[in-house]
């Protein structure tokens, strides 16, 4: 569901494959899991979103809120997100929004904002996925559980956020090809 | 470089509006007070902040970002290495209001 890569990751085309995976049978209330799924199009739609934050501060930014869950039920966001504006700003993910994504195995190291030593654990800020070099990419289907971002800033003043995304909007076809090259997209529990 | 000229004016004179997906930087101030008073320049930043855990209601804010006093019958020319940062307008406040107190200010932005 969330992935920062190297480098700037392609966007999925048509005619590329896609698989859901999961420990359970569905994925999602569509999507099943461990099949192949075809991309029969493709939509590349810019968005950029901005918060302004006293230093110090936290807001939370649920994606539902903003549009980013497709209404369509064959459809898949594929969302390419860049961060820019002032320094010293952290994005930590929560899915579903009460648990911090990124973590350590030992229970007391996920991120917490308002703890110096944890506000710099499992968060994501510019140098990690820039607007000019986007690596951060997160999957979103209709009326999965929600993802959020939590948004500190760290600095000592206010300080703006803008997120600049690119919505891959893909439309899906079930296939019973079995391709030799496709994309996993993991469900965020496999990530833990 | 974009740049706009501004007579010094007690209630403020906007610069430039910062659009949602950028940062405004302030890259160079000129100030040429030709009246007979010394005048304080004030760049200000006002801006609505996002609803935050500690604030829910926010209402607009105005940041002085900059303040140089200029004196009477004198130009000043301040290159900011690393620019001012504004949110969102940039105003320009002066203590006097006067046509003879010209404020220049170059300005840019970025993500």
């Amino acid at each position: 569901m969330i992935e920062l890569h190297t480098k700037v990751p392609d966007l999925l085309k048509v005619n590329d494959y896609v698989r859901f995976v999961h420990t359970e049978s569905k994925f999602s209330p569509t999507f099943k899991s461990n099949v192949f799924y075809k991309v029969t199009k493709t939509v590349q739609v810019p968005y950029t979103i901005s918060f302004i934050i006293p230093e110090g501060d936290v807001t939370i930014m649920k994606l539902s809120d903003y549009g980013l869950y497709p209404q369509r039920p064959h459809s898949l966001y594929q969302i390419l997100i860049g961060f820019g504006g002032s320094d010293g700003i952290n994005v930590y993910a929560k899915i579903p929004e009460t648990d911090f994504i990124l973590r350590l195995e030992e229970a007391q190291f996920e991120p917490n904002p308002l703890i110096e030593q944890l506000s710099f654990l499992g968060c994501y800020s510019k140098e990690d996925s820039s607007i000019d070099k986007p690596k951060l990419i997160v999957y979103t289907v209709k009326d999965f559980e929600e993802i959020a971002f939590v948004i500190f800033n760290a600095g000592s003043d206010y300080g703006k956020l803008i997120i600049h995304t690119v919505v891959n909007i893909c439309q899906l076809e079930e296939t019973e090809e079995k391709p030799t090259v496709w994309k996993d997209i993991l469900h965020y529990k496999l990530l833990r | 470089m974009p740049s706009k000229v501004v007579e010094s004016k007690t209630s403020g004179e906007e610069v430039f509006k910062t659009p949602l997906n950028r940062i405004g930087i302030v890259k160079v101030l000129e100030v040429d007070n030709k009246s007979s008073s010394d005048i304080t320049i004030t760049i200000q930043d006002v801006f609505k902040p996002s609803v935050t855990q500690n604030n829910p209601n926010p209402t607009e804010v105005t940041v002085n970002r900059f303040v140089i006093t200029v004196k009477a019958g004198t130009f000043v020319n301040i290159d900011f290495k690393d620019g001012i940062e504004i949110l969102g307008i940039c105003s320009v406040v002066g203590s006097v209001d006067t046509s003879d107190c010209k404020i220049t200010v170059h300005y840019d932005f970025k993500y």
